[in-house]
């Protein structure tokens, strides 16, 4: 067991008898009776705590110190819950003491108070983290599971803590100093997913492997914001399983899509040429001088799929300025031979699309059937170059 | 912990006999009022002490050490009988620091109340604020806190303590006065005459609030019954010339080394919030989270500005067990009164906002005589797509900067100045807003500048890209 460090963290009440504001008696030293712990997703951890004060008739003093602990000072609230009624009329921050606190109430009766008393504490932390296991069979889905893992380094114990989350369900539980505790937070079962396969020529000569979740309902998720987190992702196999990746997944919110990076693939090969670059002039000056042109660029693309199953993947072109795309055309081809092909007449040849993604992205989708391999030549067009 | 010693000697001298001087008193401070500016190091500190005088000269020897206080600004008058009293030479004695000896001509004999007002530094007060909004968002509790925090190397017991929010003009810091580093400056300047000045500004505000004279009120608060404590001490609001101020009501004590909170601002009743994101035509657009609300009598707020400081922003996760979240901590600039007050939040991720820049095109390309490309409209289309999909209903407001001679179309909203056009709309709980595609349009060279040219504007119509053909 690690050690606990010297930890102090009290609320003591203190009256001043409206006689003699100099004669200051301590009271009572009221326990905390419940403590809540929030992780915000800002990574500020919010406590409060309940306890009850016995309050006099008139002014009354509270001090709150705290040990070994570190506090942000002015995120210290005392708030009314119930019993007796007082207003906080000053708080005041003692000399040479940067862990202490004291408040004056005026209470309109004497009584018990309620009161709940929280503040932003540092060194109490969480981490949340995603296992996905990708299930077997032709139709795959995820089993997706969320974990919290809270780190209390903050110097305090806490017994027995109401633990909150904005994000997944915690069990009420300890959190001793020291201590680190894993939490199932949420379990997402029969997640469909798709694999999405993407070349990017900025990204270099290789296809990129994207398992795409939908947080949505149809999407077997669809709860709320799922946090962004460290994601494992693994492949069942019989009775084992096997890793395939991991991801750092970003925020994902409701209706949107998470996408994970998980890998690149070696059977699914791209080959990008640029065939040929030539001006089409729109505009000379008085001087024969070119002003305003077209910037023609002939394209190449092999995509070969060496698996037995048929795969979509993207082309993602960048370009820039204003632009279109001409005369695209598309070839299914068969190997006969190492490094050579023909024609494969007769066969299904799906046909691909081109999207214009945004200003500066084409996507060419391109379907290639199994042992297969599509050619698509086109021109590029940027327009209006001066 | 700086030694500190201030001590008030009073001195006879009877003019017949100069060399004759003797020890009558070391009187008390009766009552202190600490006038504290925020931006700027400096706090009026005006001390009432009751001297015995004898008729003729007296001579009062004033000491400090270990303060900030600046020299140059210690002025002493009598708070009565001033017809009869005389302040005629104040002097620094030769080695002598953190030494003034006033003399005195007095024509009556016996006590009289005095005022020793001086700059100090070293004392500052600051505003920071709690909010708790609902689960709903839609209102909120506030409280404003000041924070006097004192490091002048002398405590205040029983101050009447007053805050004022402003800038104030200071053309030497008091802390360098105070240490001496330009007192041959600081002798060239009329300080007194600015503190006479604020002086009366603050005694008439007195008399004003309080119908009594300045001296009168400030001892009438001393007297505070204690059952009146908890009224006393609450925090008024009031105008100072240009400035604003906050009279601390009752008698506070301010420790050396010490900082003090009191509760100026609390809403009594829960004041209604706007919940507003605000986005910007960006390719990584992002939705930031503000809270907006007036700061005025509707709002539930109390008349007077809210000064600048941080706020401590919480929301109700649960109104079953009344269990907060902690929001985030967001600042302000000084707000006065019906002026709006925006806390930013930062991302919220439970809106979800995505920019598409779909397309940039030219058209209206112009040349000179000699052919030359010299002006065109670039176009530039975009859409925004945006999600609320928490519980609650939200404000939008979009911003779009341009550069030039620009123009949006199909999007509703105003040019608020030469660079920017707003766009505002409002999201029910879960609702999608789609905005656009709308259309920026830019006029570059000769068509910025020439108007009856610019207006030839046809916006482009985006074709399709065309379908993939089979090659054989």
């Amino acid at each position: 067991m690690k050690p606990m460090l010297p930890t102090i963290l009290s609320a003591c009440l203190s009256l001043c008898c409206t006689c003699a504001s100099a004669a200051v008696a301590l009271t009572t030293l009221p326990d905390r009776e419940r403590v809540m712990i929030r992780f915000e997703d800002s990574g500020q951890v919010l406590v409060e705590e309940a306890r009850t004060l016995t309050l006099d008739k008139g002014t009354n003093q509270i001090g709150f110190t705290w040990l070994g602990v570190d506090i942000d000072r002015s995120s210290i609230q005392l708030l009314g819950a119930g019993g007796v009624g007082f207003n906080v009329i000053r708080a005041t921050y003692p000399p040479g003491q940067e862990n202490s606190l004291g408040w004056e109430v005026s209470a309109t009766a004497a009584g018990a108070a309620q009161v709940r008393i929280s503040y932003l504490l540092q060194g109490i932390s969480r981490e949340l983290s995603y296992r996905a296991v990708v299930s077997e069979g032709k139709d795959p889905r995820l089993s997706l599971r969320v974990y919290q893992r809270l780190n209390n380094a903050s110097g305090e114990n806490y017994d027995a803590a109401a633990l909150r989350a904005a994000f997944g369900d915690l069990r009420d539980s300890p959190l001793a100093s020291g201590e680190i505790r894993q939490q199932l937070s949420a379990r997402f079962l029969e997640v469909p997913f798709t694999k999405r396969y993407i070349y990017d020529p900025a990204k270099g000569e290789r296809v990129m492997v994207d398992y795409v979740l939908s947080n949505s309902a149809d999407g077997k998720l669809g709860k709320g914001l799922l946090p962004g987190a460290k994601m494992r992702i693994f492949q069942q196999t019989g009775q084992s399983e096997a890793f395939l990746g991991e991801d750092v997944a970003k925020p994902t919110p409701l209706g949107e899509e998470m996408v994970l990076h998980i890998g690149d693939s070696k059977d699914l090969t791209v080959r990008r040429a640029q065939l040929e670059t030539r001006q089409e002039v729109v505009q000379r000056d008085s001087d024969g001088h070119v002003v305003l042109w077209h910037q023609l660029t002939d394209m190449r693309f092999e995509v070969e799929n060496f698996t037995g199953d048929e795969k979509r993947i993207e082309l993602d072109e960048h370009l820039d300025g204003e632009w279109d795309v001409a005369n695209p055309l598309q070839l299914l081809e068969k190997r006969i031979a190492p490094e050579k092909y023909e024609e494969a007449k007769g066969e299904a040849d799906p046909a691909g699309t081109l999207e214009r993604k945004d200003a500066d992205n084409l996507v060419i989708h391109l379907t290639v059937p199994a042992g297969r391999r599509v050619v698509l030549t086109c021109t590029l067009r940027r327009l209006n170059r001066h | 912990m700086r030694f500190l010693l201030l001590l008030l000697l009073l001195l006879v001298l009877h003019p017949a006999t100069e060399a004759a001087v003797g020890l009558v008193t070391v009187p008390e401070r009766q009552g202190v009022r600490l006038t504290i500016y925020n931006g700027v190091d400096l706090t009026l500190v005006q001390e009432t002490r009751t001297l015995v005088l004898r008729q003729g000269r007296n001579r009062i020897q004033y000491q400090w050490a270990g303060t900030l206080i600046d020299t140059t600004s210690l002025e002493l008058r009598p708070l009565e009988r001033q017809d009869d009293i005389e302040i005629i030479d104040a002097l620094s004695p030769p080695h002598a620091p953190a030494t003034l000896v006033w003399e005195i001509e007095s024509k009556i004999e016996g006590a009289v109340r005095f005022e020793i007002s001086y700059f100090t530094s070293g004392v500052a007060w600051t505003a920071d604020y709690t909010m708790r909004a609902d689960r709903d968002e839609a209102t909120a509790m506030v409280e404003g806190w000041v924070g006097v925090d004192n490091r002048s190397g002398e405590s205040y017991a029983h101050a009447d303590i007053r805050l004022v929010v402003g800038t104030i003009t200071l053309i030497e810091r008091i802390r360098d006065l105070a240490s001496g580093q330009v007192e041959e400056r600081s002798k060239q300047l009329d300080r007194r005459a600015i503190l006479r000045h604020g002086r009366d500004l603050l005694g008439k505000r007195a008399a004003d609030k309080d119908g009594e004279a300045d001296g009168v009120a400030m001892e009438r608060t001393r007297k505070l019954a204690f059952d009146e404590l908890e009224q006393a001490a609450e925090v008024v609001s009031a105008r100072l010339a240009d400035y604003h101020l906050f009279i601390i009501g009752g008698e506070q004590d301010l420790p050396d080394q010490a900082t003090t909170r009191f509760l100026a601002i609390q809403t009594r009743q829960p004041m209604v919030l706007e919940v507003l994101y605000r986005v910007e035509l960006a390719e990584q657009a992002q939705a930031i989270k503000l809270y907006r609300f007036v700061n005025d009598a509707e709002h539930k707020l109390p008349d007077g500005p809210l000064p600048d400081g941080p706020w401590h922003v919480f929301r109700v996760a649960d109104p079953a067990t009344s269990e907060l979240s902690y929001q985030g901590l967001a600042a302000h600039e000084y707000t006065p009164p019906g002026q709006k007050v925006e806390l930013e939040l930062g991302v919220d991720p439970g809106v979800s906002v995505a920019q598409v820049h779909e397309q940039h095109c030219e058209t209206d390309q112009h040349f000179d005589r000699r052919g030359h490309l010299d002006g065109w409209i670039a176009h530039d289309r975009w859409m925004l797509t945006m999600v609320d999909t928490r519980a609650f209903p939200l404000s939008l407001e979009y911003l779009i900067q341009a550069q030039g001679s620009w123009e949006v179309t199909n999007l509703t909203g105003e040019r608020r100045d030469q660079y920017t056009w707003r766009h505002q709309d409002r999201l029910a709980a879960g609702d999608r807003l789609v905005l656009g595609t709308f259309t920026i349009s830019t006029r570059m060279g000769v068509l910025a500048a020439a108007d009856g040219l610019a207006k030839a504007v046809h916006l482009p119509v985006p074709l399709p890209l065309p379908a993939i053909s089979p090659a054989h």
